[in-house]
């Protein structure tokens, strides 16, 4: 029995150090085989090389404008969680509008939050919540009677269109996200139609109007969506810059919340029309003279045409007004979202999920949404970016395959009669498999470092540089104003490995091709 | 017994249309030890029987056995080439090269050396293939005696492409002994030598013959082989025409006299004939 499992043992050693000695001859095979075709080596060493490398960089620079996109807008704008009112029928609703592919003018009108006070009472019960805040916001363009009559656009630049985002929040707004900038002037007066207004949007008012703005001045905002065109004339406080200086978030007002009410069409009408009695026509409520007249025509021109209507001939045409005006009037306490803060930022997608639940069981018609959903476009250039990338990536590998393929097969024809030879000597197919298996990954490996270290290098002297993006466009796609790549490791070995299993496909056909090899073909045929 | 039988065997080639029948019908036996000759003109099927016996050609029909082996046990290569087309089946493929491993060395017209290896490892090459249980001290021991049995101990550690025509064969003919493989065939194994590297190779492996009694089959135009061989098999148009064996199996050295004074008497017709070739040529006629 001792010697039995003594031989057994001794045997099993011989049989590991033969792996050994098999896979040390291999690779050293292997290597000499590179070696000796040093050409075809380089291109395949250059190409998964500069691959890895670029994909490297790609995926490197793609996360860090990610991280920085998500690290400033949760920190200072959409916080972990957004809660909105009834989501409408087409599009997204987003802290930015509903999304959808309309024009500005077309937009879907953002919903008020239903139940305001039931939601907050709620949300007092839900643990792990660490801050709030109510917001309201929409799509404005800026204007002056400044301006002047015969004022022509510049329309040769259509990123200088003087339009932008505001924002409103209640009293807490600040102390959630305090890091705002004033670096002319001072905060707006919350009792008062006053806005303070970041430097991107100046540049864009002073760009295509061509006239400066200060604090102090008066400007007129319009609020934008499908139901209404809203005016306002607004006090400019101040002048800010967003706490992150790479932000994507650009042409920005923070304003007072009756102005945003009204701009964002937060009438009574509008807000408590479900709750009125089915009796009261409420379509009327939902326009106020600006609607109804502003653009459409003057009320002394349609008396001059109306020949002898005289004002008590159209009030009484009109009838009662007093409800109507009740329900244009703005409401207060309406706000469009509510903005959360969690004590762990990494359990918002799970706290979202509960939250949507909690809603559904206690039948509110509220969503919570997380910070990507609710910044809007902005998070999407780096995605648009990344999926443009990844067709790259994917047409460079199939490229990058084939190359690989046909340089492999050459690389077999050339061998024929050294794999016929080994083939003869008793080599069988198995080894011949794993001889040029053993060369695709030795090169594989040695190019893969070499474009990780490249790939860290560059990205270093880049990350060194601080390269500035100033175009508001680029920013967008660029994920903010400072070009950064930070490689990331798991994105590094799923590349590498991505290219390990391309190159180990792109070895199948030279392999099925060097196994027809028969050792007949090393032999000098004569007859 | 004979190391090497074949029985009836016939190796035919499809040609468009048409079948050529590159071997008819071969029948002959080889004796462990024995110094062989496969001779014939081009075109004769002498390499086709080589490759048959070195189990790098399948035949279609007949037996082949290596030390009692049925190697195809009755499957021909168009039974065993129907699935795959032109490759033997994983299977048998991997008998066919455990048995030429086992059993057969072989010495290339070219050479064959693998470039990337030194001639050390170039011999050691075949060892690491198989299923020897040799330990890497025997193993050292075993390749510096063939080394030095072929002279080629100061080139141990030189490159393929370091080294002659004749010191190339040599590490040719220590590869095909490093598995100690009872029978080394060789085609044409001194085409590619001058005529003085061509009797040293050839009296090396016939010394090793004498010695390690390693059989050796040979398929050559070169009429010193056949002299040297103790079996003679020649060939024409796929048929044996003569299988002679020499009773005592030892060198017949007359007739290798013999074919050395042709051979120098040929050279000597050659180096007469050129210039008068080449002023005929001169003169455009």
């Amino acid at each position: 029995m001792k010697n039995t499992i003594r031989i057994a043992l001794g045997n099993l050693w011989f049989q590991l150090i033969s792996l050994f000695q098999e896979m040390k001859n291999t690779i050293r095979i292997a290597l000499g085989n590179l070696w000796e075709h040093k050409a075809k080596t380089l291109i395949l060493g250059l190409l998964v090389c500069f691959g890895l490398m670029l994909i490297v960089l790609g995926t490197g620079f793609l996360e860090a404008a990610k991280k920085g996109i998500e690290k400033d807008f949760r920190s200072h704008y959409t916080g972990d969680i957004v809660i909105h009112g009834p989501s409408p029928k087409k599009g997204v609703l987003t802290l930015f509008g509903v999304q959808e592919n309309v024009s500005v003018g077309e937009m879907p009108k953002t919903p008020a939050l239903p139940d305001a006070d039931q939601l907050l009472s709620l949300l007092d019960t839900v643990d792990g919540i660490q801050d709030r805040t109510r917001l309201i916001s929409g799509v404005i363009l800026l204007s002056s009677d400044a301006i002047g009559e015969g004022f022509i656009p510049r329309t040769e630049d259509e990123s200088s269109f003087p339009m932008g985002f505001f924002l409103s929040g209640d009293e807490n707004y600040f102390t959630m996200f305090p890091d705002v900038k004033i670096i002319e002037g001072e905060m707006y007066n919350r009792n008062e139609p006053s806005l303070i207004m970041d430097l991107s949007l100046r540049e864009k008012f002073e760009t295509y109007y061509r006239i400066p703005l200060a604090v102090g001045d008066m400007i007129t905002l319009q609020g934008y969506s499908s139901a209404s065109a809203k005016l306002r004339e607004v006090k400019i406080a101040g002048f800010f810059a967003h706490p992150d200086p790479n932000t994507t978030m650009m042409s920005l007002c923070y304003l007072d919340q009756n102005t945003a009410r009204a701009l964002g069409d937060l009438t009574y009408g509008s807000v408590y029309a479900r709750d009125l009695p089915q009796v009261i026509d409420t379509s009327l409520s939902t326009m106020d003279e600006d609607d109804l007249f502003a653009d459409m025509f003057e009320v002394e021109n349609a008396s001059i045409l109306g020949s002898s209507l005289t004002d008590d001939d159209v009030d009484s045409l009109l009838g009662d007004t007093s409800l109507r005006d009740k329900l244009n009037e703005v409401a207060d306490g309406a706000w469009q979202f509510l903005v959360l803060k969690l004590d762990r930022p990494e359990d918002a997608e799970t706290k979202i999920i509960a939250l949507n639940a909690l809603f559904a069981e206690k039948e509110m018609n509220v969503k919570a949404i997380d910070w990507k959903t609710a910044s809007s476009g902005f998070a999407m250039g780096t995605d648009i970016l990344g999926a443009v990338f990844t067709i790259l990536i994917v047409l460079l590998s199939v490229v990058v395959f084939i190359v690989i393929m046909n340089t492999l097969i050459i690389s077999v024809i050339e061998r024929t009669s050294e794999i016929g030879t080994m083939r003869a000597l008793g080599a069988h197919r198995g080894f011949i498999r794993k001889l040029i298996f053993t060369e695709t990954t030795c090169i594989v490996i040695i190019a893969s470092l070499a474009g990780i270290v490249l790939a860290l290098i560059i990205s270093g002297i880049i990350n060194i540089s601080n390269i500035r993006i100033t175009n508001e466009t680029a920013k967008l796609f660029l994920g903010g104003g400072s070009f950064k790549i930070t490689p990331n490791l798991g994105s590094t070995l799923a590349a590498f490995f991505a290219i390990f299993i391309g190159a180990s496909l792109a070895n199948l056909y030279p392999v099925s091709f060097a196994l027809k090899i028969t050792p007949l073909k090393a032999m000098n045929q004569e007859d | 017994m004979a190391i090497i039988s074949l029985e009836n065997v016939r190796k035919v080639y499809p040609l468009g249309k048409v079948e050529v029948e590159a071997v008819r019908g071969a029948s002959l036996e080889i004796e462990k030890g024995s110094f062989v000759s496969i001779a014939g003109p081009s075109g004769s099927g002498k390499s086709t029987i080589l490759n048959m016996i070195g189990l790098i050609d399948t035949p279609s029909f007949g037996a082949v056995k290596i030390d009692g082996h049925d190697v195809y046990a009755g499957r021909f290569t168009s039974d065993i080439k129907k699935k795959k087309k032109d490759i033997l089946p994983s299977k048998m493929d991997n008998k066919i090269t455990d048995l030429r491993h086992e059993y057969l060395g072989f010495i290339f017209q070219n050479f064959n050396l693998i470039p990337v290896l030194n001639v050390y490892e170039n011999i050691e090459f075949p060892l690491l293939l198989g299923k020897q249980k040799m330990s890497k001290k025997e193993r050292k021991e075993w390749i510096d005696y063939l080394i030095e049995k072929v002279g080629l101990t100061a080139w141990a550690h030189h490159k393929s492409n370091e080294l002659s025509g004749g010191q190339r064969q040599r590490v040719a003919i220590a590869r095909a002994l490093v598995t100690k493989a009872p029978v080394i065939l060789a085609d044409e194994p001194t085409a590619n030598l001058d005529s003085k590297t061509g009797d040293q190779i050839l009296n090396l492996m016939k010394e090793i013959n004498r010695d390690l009694q390693t059989t050796f089959i040979f398929s050559t135009h070169d009429a010193k082989i056949t002299a040297m061989a103790g079996h003679v098999i020649r060939l024409l148009d796929g048929d044996i025409v003569e299988n002679t064996k020499i009773e005592n199996g030892s060198t017949n050295n007359d007739a290798v006299q013999l074919a050395c004074k042709k051979e120098k008497a040929q050279a000597e017709i050659e180096k007469q004939v050129l210039p008068s070739d080449t002023m005929s040529k001169d003169l455009g006629v």
